[in-house]
């Protein structure tokens, strides 16, 4: 009878200590970690949540609640993206002007999947505006199709505008210089001189990225002309050697320019189960591995979009899909 | 054993899980990707099929085309919804999750997308899903889970702006009440608080995030931030016919459930400075449409045509009108689908 009596008082006490056991766990997990992973000696992870955190302006207080503004630039430092600049274009030869050729290729890593298209003959990228700005933006591909093109990729940056609540922007207002077939769109560079991160064509087909200024891109003969970056390969030298870039895991949209002069097109998915998204490092290794000596990062998040032959065929990370843009980058179509 | 020394374990396996974990994380899932193996796609030389004809069932139900007619949905007699390409006539069914029935779907305004409800059909729960269906790719997406209160619950309209990247959902309880969801691009859903318990129309301005609504039994019509509802002067009735892509409303007069004049201008100005327009032949809400470039559309289903209000303009078609999408007209004539651009 005694014993029967204990046991039972057992079984209710191995119960109650598993479940004060998870309660404990919990509780103490949720409020170390944050710490174990800030103040641990785990760099990746600790930069990776740091840069994805600071990039997106609603996410910052991730980081902010936690670091210091100082602990955070630094950080941030450890992540740079170093300043090469583009002093001459000669290192690319334009050699294969009308050749018609594109090619695509599927790209996949541990946590993304990418898309890439090699366009031989750079004198057929253009950029492409929304016929509304400063009203709305347009989806890649419907600027696509306007322009009649094989192949685009959204372009340029723009400020977010609410429109009477959070996250509504229409995409409408632009940032820096758009400049398409000749003609400046868009500018609200008022310093001829001041170099600003733009990404170019020239007529003569070669890809200008990083810092240039207007009076540089008039010398050179920019054409066509969005701002954005950073650049990610200059001369055939990589610019993240350190870090992952600072700017964490997201969807990518990348252009680059082969020594042959070939452009290259990348995007990459984000946000996704199947595919994460990837760090401006990655995006930079796999541009350098396919032969780049000139790339820069354009924008990206859910503004990534590759369209070609009229379909568009990455995966856009909104769940309505393509959000509209201010401008793109498209190649002329040739048939 | 002591308390003192059981919490140390304790501690020392949170510590160890989380060190283990950020190891993981660390070393192996955010260690640069240095092997990116690459694929190359060629490209099956696409022979473009030549227009054909499409057909659907006899008893295909909501027939509805997408905003460029390449695509085509209905429900076939089982309740399925079918996507038919309106190029090559091919079909292919929307799968649903096991136990779950599309209760609805919408066509989003400007690309070969649509949006569907998901429900139990076995029981009056009211968990609704709701996903998003990317035709090109056969993909659906889940977009949330929307845990809606009464047993009956139903969704009546769904209104988008991609633009904006806003959704608004329309949700009957079965009781008297119209409950309106707000989701918006970053998946963030609120409630909206309307005036009226019962409302009817619905309609969304493209640029800004403002839903503009009609109460189902005064026939007043409210938008979302302002108190007091939008009346035009000498007018008793008023009813929502829609939008246009330049954030214009289109009120149409009701008089013995017709209408005879419509009246359209923005929200933000005062509805003494709108424009108006008479229709010649009063006409039901039903045959009255607008269309996203501003035109205003009359169906007369006995003659088969549709008039352009504006320029008096007429587009005949055959057969049962199905809808308008932005260059023409969807008629069903004999189960077979016609399309008739406007002249």
């Amino acid at each position: 009878m005694r014993k029967i009596k204990k046991s039972r008082k057992n079984k209710r006490r191995t119960r109650t200590l598993v479940l004060l056991f998870i309660i404990f766990e919990l509780t103490f997990t949720t409020i170390t970690g944050p710490f174990t992973l800030y103040y641990g000696p785990f760099k990746n992870a600790k930069t990776t949540v740091v840069g994805a955190a600071m990039t997106t302006y609603s996410l910052q207080w991730l980081a902010t609640t936690f670091l210091s503004k100082k602990a955070i630039a630094k950080i941030m430092s450890t992540q740079t993206v170093d300043a090469l600049v583009q002093n001459n274009l000669d290192g690319v030869k334009v050699e294969n002007k009308d050749d018609n050729n594109i090619e695509r290729y599927d790209v996949k890593g541990n946590k993304f999947r990418g898309y890439i298209l090699v366009i031989n003959d750079p004198t057929r990228l253009k950029v492409g505006n929304s016929s509304k700005l400063g009203t709305e933006g347009q989806l890649t591909s419907d600027i696509a199709k306007d322009n009649n093109a094989i192949a685009a990729i959204n372009g340029g940056g723009f400020k977010d505008e609410d429109n009477g609540s959070k996250w509504t922007g229409t995409g409408a207002n632009p940032t820096g210089i758009i400049m398409a077939n000749g003609k400046t769109a868009f500018n609200d560079i008022t310093n001829e001189n001041k170099k600003t991160g733009v990404v170019a064509m020239t007529s003569s087909g070669k890809l200008l990225v990083g810092p240039h200024s207007l009076s540089e891109m008039k010398t050179a003969g920019v054409t066509d002309a969005v701002s954005f970056g950073p650049a990610l390969i200059v001369n055939g030298q990589k610019t993240i050697t350190k870090g992952d870039g600072g700017w964490g895991i997201a969807p990518r949209t990348c252009v680059a320019q082969r020594k042959d002069g070939a452009i290259i097109f990348l995007v990459i998915d984000g946000r996704q189960t199947k595919s994460l998204g990837a760090t401006l490092r990655e995006a930079q290794d796999v541009l350098y591995d396919y032969g780049a000596v000139n790339a820069s990062n354009l924008d990206g998040g859910s503004s990534s979009t590759l369209f070609y032959d009229d379909e568009v065929i990455n995966r856009p990370s909104d769940s309505l899909g393509e959000r509209s843009v201010p401008s793109i980058m498209y190649i002329e179509s040739r048939k | 054993m002591s308390w003192m020394k059981r919490i140390s374990i304790w501690i020392v396996v949170s510590l160890s899980l989380q060190c283990l974990g950020l190891f993981y994380i660390d070393h192996y899932f955010l260690a640069t990707d240095s092997k990116a193996v690459s694929k190359k796609v060629v490209e099956n030389a696409s022979t473009k099929p030549k227009n054909i004809d499409i057909t659907v069932p006899t008893n295909a139900t909501k027939i509805s085309v997408s905003y460029d007619a390449k695509y085509l949905s209905y429900y076939d007699e089982n309740e399925k919804l079918v996507i038919a390409n309106c190029r090559d006539g091919k079909t292919r069914n929307i799968e649903s999750n096991d136990g779950c029935k599309i209760s609805f779907s919408e066509w989003l305004p400007d690309r070969n997308r649509m949006l569907l409800v998901e429900k139990k059909s076995d029981d009056d729960s009211s968990n609704l899903i709701l996903y998003s269906y990317d035709v090109l790719k056969a993909e659906k997406v889940k977009i949330k889970e929307l845990e809606w209160g009464g047993t009956n619950a139903k969704v009546e309209d769904i209104q988008t702006s991609t633009l904006t990247g806003v959704t608004y959902v329309k949700v009957s309880n079965g009781d008297n009440k119209t409950s309106i969801y707000r989701i918006d691009r970053m998946g963030e859903m609120t409630k909206i608080n309307t005036i009226p318990n019962l409302v009817s129309n619905i309609a969304l301005v493209r640029h800004q995030d403002k839903l503009v609504y009609e109460g189902l039994v005064y026939n007043k019509i409210y938008a979302t931030g302002r108190s007091e509802n939008i009346s035009v002067s000498n007018v008793d009735k008023l009813t929502l016919i829609g939008a246009d892509d330049d954030d214009n409303i289109y009120l149409a007069e009701l008089k013995d459930d017709l209408i005879s004049k419509v009246y359209y201008g923005k929200t933000s100005q005062d509805t003494s400075e709108w424009k108006s327009i008479k229709l010649q032949t009063p006409c039901a809400k039903e045959n009255l449409f607008v269309s996203p470039i501003g035109k205003i559309y009359q169906n007369d289903e006995l003659q088969g045509s549709i008039k352009d209000i504006n320029s008096g303009t007429q587009t005949s078609y055959q057969g049962k009108l199905v809808q308008l999408y932005t260059k023409g007209i969807v008629s069903v004539v004999n189960n077979k689908i016609s399309f008739v651009l406007f002249k």
